[in-house]
């Protein structure tokens, strides 16, 4: 165990030197560096990661216990892909002479997606509840 | 209001296993899109070792449309191991000067990791659409974190080994349906463990479905939110226009003359007295950086065929020189490996018709297993390097 980790170890310290080398090589880039890797984490453990607490506990609270799982697992599924799938979705990028980039109709294409797990989701929602005032109105 | 502590969160499904797990997919797909990377950045200066030659004809297509595939499909990946691992930031720090030390070197080796993680991701993810909201240049400041990240990734492999190797022991708990810890009715209906890890998995296989259509052409329908369908003057997308390259006006000279410089001995040529040469028409993939690719049929001259004209051996490295004024890559070195091949064209024609001028018109270079920025276009001088 002791060796593996050391043969882990050493050469993830080596590349990270060697990373670290390359970045001191264009100083002139390096504030920008910086503020982009840290602004990223700032985004995500200020923002992105308390908004999936709260959002989590909210509906967790709300939603039926019979639907709970698969309704918050697909929420996060859509937000998942969407994140993943957002530089097509920013309107950002892209040259004004070039019509061979951004060739899709993008808000269309999520506008769709989302509406069929919008709709996925209100059939989850109404059958949790659907099901939980059967089990609590009938005679025990 | 105070700060939450680790057991605030209630999550049943977060836990070592499931960051266990998804750290290996993780581990895989980073490793892969690192490994691909690497290979691209060294196709533009090739150091004497590598194998990179005109053989295999698709393979640069494969590697580079493999990068951003998988780039792609960590963000889901990540997003759910920080998702897993996000109480554990509100681990107070231990008492002892040692422990504590090593507690902040682990917080901060940790902080590399996720910053240089996440940059990747998102440089990577603004590059395809070719959108630089920020002053560094992309592909140094690409490769150089790149190292920091896969660094960082083995460290943290060798820091968490042993938590790794225990939370793939096979389970003994009494909850044997190994859906995480928490049993307790006020968790009830909360997703499990296995749910939380196929839904990471299944959100990364749909965005890369919905995205790889641009590197892979049978995908193309159904990848709605792919950067490129493929489409393009003669059938073929483009990375730079003619008029962004500030090529136009010597592109469309009527009096262009290509010129090919062996040391003393030079030869011009028009237009028209290169399509006079023997012409040779290869099927070629063209493949950007940016992961979008396509194949198409190139008509032109062999560049070994032009260095015979001034006496130059097939194997020679060839420097071209573009006639665009803006932008990079307006010279792009031609290792010998590659002129020696005879499927290596300056090419006249796409598809049976003189080039458009976005793809190159007059001439340009098409040559296998190479990067798109390589085939240079509007090309004014092949010039054989001593």
């Amino acid at each position: 165990m002791r060796t593996a980790r050391l043969l882990l170890a050493l050469p993830g310290v080596a590349a990270i030197v060697w990373g670290v080398l390359l970045l001191l090589d264009r100083p002139d880039g390096l504030v920008s560096v910086l503020v982009w890797a840290g602004g990223a984490v700032l985004v995500h453990d200020l923002v992105v990661a308390p908004l999936t607490v709260v959002v989590g506990l909210g509906l967790g609270r709300l939603l039926p216990p019979a639907t709970r799982a698969p309704t918050l697992l697909l929420l996060a599924g859509w937000a998942l892909v969407t994140v993943a799938v957002s530089a097509v979705l920013s309107g950002q990028g892209g040259k004004p002479d070039n019509p061979t980039l951004l060739t899709g109709h993008y808000g269309l294409a999520w506008g769709v997606l989302s509406l069929l797990v919008a709709v996925a989701l209100a059939v989850l929602v109404v059958t949790g509840v659907r099901r939980e005032r059967r089990r609590t109105s009938a005679p025990s | 209001m105070r700060l939450p502590r680790v057991e605030d969160f209630e999550a049943r499904a977060r836990g070592p296993r499931l960051t266990a797990r998804v750290g290996t997919w993780l581990g895989v797909a980073f490793g892969v899109c690192f490994l691909t990377g690497m290979w691209s950045h060294l196709q533009y200066d090739p150091p004497a070792w590598a194998p990179i030659g005109p053989r295999p004809t698709s393979l640069y297509r494969w590697t580079q449309g493999l990068h951003v595939a998988t780039g792609i499909a960590c963000v889901p990946l990540l997003l759910v191991k920080l998702w897993s691992v996000f109480p554990r930031l509100f681990a107070r720090p231990p008492a002892g000067l040692r422990r504590l030390a090593l507690h902040a070197l682990e917080r901060w080796s940790i902080a590399v990791l996720v910053a240089s993680a996440l940059f990747q991701l998102v440089t990577g993810l603004l590059n395809v659409v070719q959108w630089y909201p920020w002053s560094f240049s992309f592909r140094p400041a690409h490769e150089a974190v790149a190292w920091v990240a896969i660094g960082s990734i083995l460290v943290h492999v060798a820091v968490k080994l042993p938590v790794v190797r225990q939370t793939f022991a096979p389970e003994d708990t009494e909850d044997g349906d190994g859906d995480g810890d928490g049993t307790g009715a006020e968790r009830a209906g909360a997703p499990g463990r296995r749910a939380v890890l196929a839904t990471a998995l299944g959100a990364s296989a749909v965005a890369t479905v919905l995205t790889v259509g641009q590197s892979v052409p049978w995908l193309r329908r159904v990848s709605v939110l792919a950067v490129r369908d493929g489409t393009g003057p003669q059938g073929l997308p483009i990375n730079r226009t003619a008029r962004a390259a500030g090529a136009v006006d010597a592109a469309t000279d009527a009096d262009f003359r290509l010129e090919v410089v062996h040391g003393d001995r030079r030869v011009t040529l028009s237009r028209a007295e290169l399509a006079a040469l023997p012409q040779r028409t290869h099927r070629l993939p063209i493949a950007c950086v940016e992961g979008w690719s396509r194949s198409a049929t190139w008509t032109g001259v062999a560049v070994r065929d032009l260095l015979e004209l001034v006496g130059a051996p097939a194997a020679s490295t060839v420097r071209v020189t573009s006639m665009q004024t803006r932008g990079a890559f307006a010279r792009s070195e031609l290792p010998a490996v590659f002129v020696e091949d005879h499927r290596t064209l300056l090419a006249l024609e796409l598809e049976g018709e003189p080039l458009d001028l976005d793809h190159g018109f007059p001439c340009r270079i098409i040559a296998p297993n190479r990067p798109g920025v390589l085939q240079t276009k509007w090309v004014r001088t092949l010039e054989v390097r001593a």
